[in-house]
């Protein structure tokens, strides 16, 4: 019979990229034998020497209940009416799929930086971090540990016509350098700032406040998006990459109110009293 | 709080405005006839600065009134390359409320749809409002046109000055700029 031969060691594929992340798991696929009936997959900690084995009659499998933080070895025998083949497919090895099980639920506010602190399992050196968002930068990632690691997230902007993170809960995922990778569903959130709503900065009578003039410069630019030349990142508070009415509402509700840098609002009562 | 626009946008954006407009108890905004005075002895009227506004002014007048409650119009007279107009209008809270506003036609010209952000809520005693014109295209106002109406009600019998202040009237550079001499006339509310 003939050998099968295994496509990707802890393969992911199509079918399973919507899978939750479970510690302990490697997923595993390979090419089938024809006239094979069903597959024996064995597996263990040492090359060459399998302390365990599944029985799948197709051609994947996922092994479960393997010891995090390990290198694990797999191949695969086929099976028929005449029995197993003789010879093991190739073998394969890897850790178990990265999991995150905390990332802190961090909420960073536009502008800011913050340490992302993920604690789960199989993270390897050298994996990264990806939170789907261009505009929240990431520094170098630290694995401190198979469980832990450690990474700076900026999210834009930090200076003036630079493209927002966009508002909203992000996913955080662990890529391991093999390319299997783990989630956090919504594990990091990105905050407005609402200081950038004062967009009328020409006017120093009414700097730190917010009033009809703003609404002017930001109607000037009103339903452009990105790449358009009118589309003005400064207007664009929520980062969705359009100027529209989302964005003027956040000026809507707040106008007559002025900044308070010692409570990080917009308030009536932060307004000098000729304005009250 | 009340913002109204007409220029394009997205779906959920447009919804989101809508039922802003549409909100209850949301500080007096949303459009409102001067219908509907409290039943009473009490008659509001509005006596305007400016009686025959020249070029280039945005002035104050009376509109329709109803017991005791006036609508006060805001005019921009002769005037070209206009993009927005902001302002706030300042009253003593005591002795009136304001109640609404009604949007103009003054920007409205070649089909634009301006977008009306008027706020009556957030400080007691002033209106807060801006009015611009969709897209980057100006307008010129021939004669005086209304750009946006705000409805009082009176309280007590007396004259009772209200005021423009932080006012502007835009061009339409990329950055909006004043219009340079731009005269401003508001008025009084009266009760009697």
């Amino acid at each position: 019979m003939k050998i099968p031969t295994l496509l990707i060691a802890a393969a992911l594929t199509t079918g399973l990229l919507s899978m939750p992340a479970r510690a302990g798991d490697i997923n595993l696929a390979w090419d089938p034998t024809p006239g094979a009936t069903a597959y024996h997959v064995y597996f263990g900690t040492t090359p060459g020497v399998y302390s365990g084995s599944i029985t799948t009659s197709g051609a994947s499998a996922t092994i479960s209940g393997l010891q995090d933080c390990t290198s694990h070895f797999v191949a695969v025998k086929a099976v028929n009416g005449a029995g197993e083949s003789v010879q093991y497919s190739n073998e394969i090895s890897g850790w178990p799929r990265p999991a995150v099980t905390s990332s802190g639920s961090l909420k960073v506010m536009q502008g800011k930086q913050a340490v992302l602190d993920v604690v789960g399992a199989n993270f390897q050196p050298g994996a990264t971090v990806e939170l789907g968002d261009s505009h929240i930068l990431l520094g170098s990632v630290s694995v401190l540990s198979c469980t832990h690691l450690q990474v700076l997230a900026t999210v834009e902007p930090t200076a003036p016509n630079v493209r927002p993170a966009e508002v909203g809960t992000k996913d955080v995922t662990i890529v391991n350098p093999d390319y299997v990778y783990g989630l956090q569903a919504q594990g990091f959130e990105v905050v407005i700032n609402p200081a950038r709503f004062d967009i009328n900065r020409s006017d120093s009578a009414t700097t730190n406040r917010i009033d009809g003039k703003d609404t002017i410069y930001l109607s000037r630019a009103f339903a452009a998006s990105e790449p358009s030349p009118a589309y003005d990142p400064d207007y664009d508070f929520d980062g969705n990459g359009w100027i529209d009415g989302t964005d003027l509402n956040y000026i809507a509700i707040n106008l007559g109110r002025c900044w308070s840098s010692s409570s990080g609002a917009w308030s009536s009562s932060a307004c000098p009293s000729s304005l009250q | 709080m009340t913002s109204h626009t007409g220029a394009r946008m997205k779906m959920g954006a447009l919804l989101a405005l809508v039922a802003l407009v549409l909100a209850p108890g949301c500080g007096g905004g949303g459009e409102e006839n001067a219908t509907g005075g409290s039943p009473g002895t009490l008659a509001a009227v509005f006596v305007a600065d400016q009686f025959s506004p020249t070029a280039n002014t945005v002035s104050m007048s009376q509109g329709s009134r109803s017991g005791d409650t006036v609508i006060v119009k805001i005019n921009l007279t002769d005037t070209t390359s206009v993009f927005g107009v902001a302002f706030d209008v300042a009253f003593d809270e005591t002795k009136a409320t304001y109640m609404g506003f009604t949007k103009g036609s003054a920007l409205e010209s070649g089909g634009n749809t301006p977008n009306y952000t008027v706020d009556g809520s957030n400080q007691a005693g002033r209106v807060i409002v801006g009015v611009s014109r969709a897209g980057s295209t100006t307008t010129s106002v021939s004669g005086t046109k209304i750009v946006i109406s705000l409805t009082f009600r009176v309280k007590e019998v007396g004259t009772y000055p209200i005021a423009f202040q932080n006012a502007v009237v835009t061009d339409g550079q990329t950055v909006p700029q004043p219009l340079p001499g731009i005269g401003w006339y508001a008025g009084a509310l009266q009760g009697s």
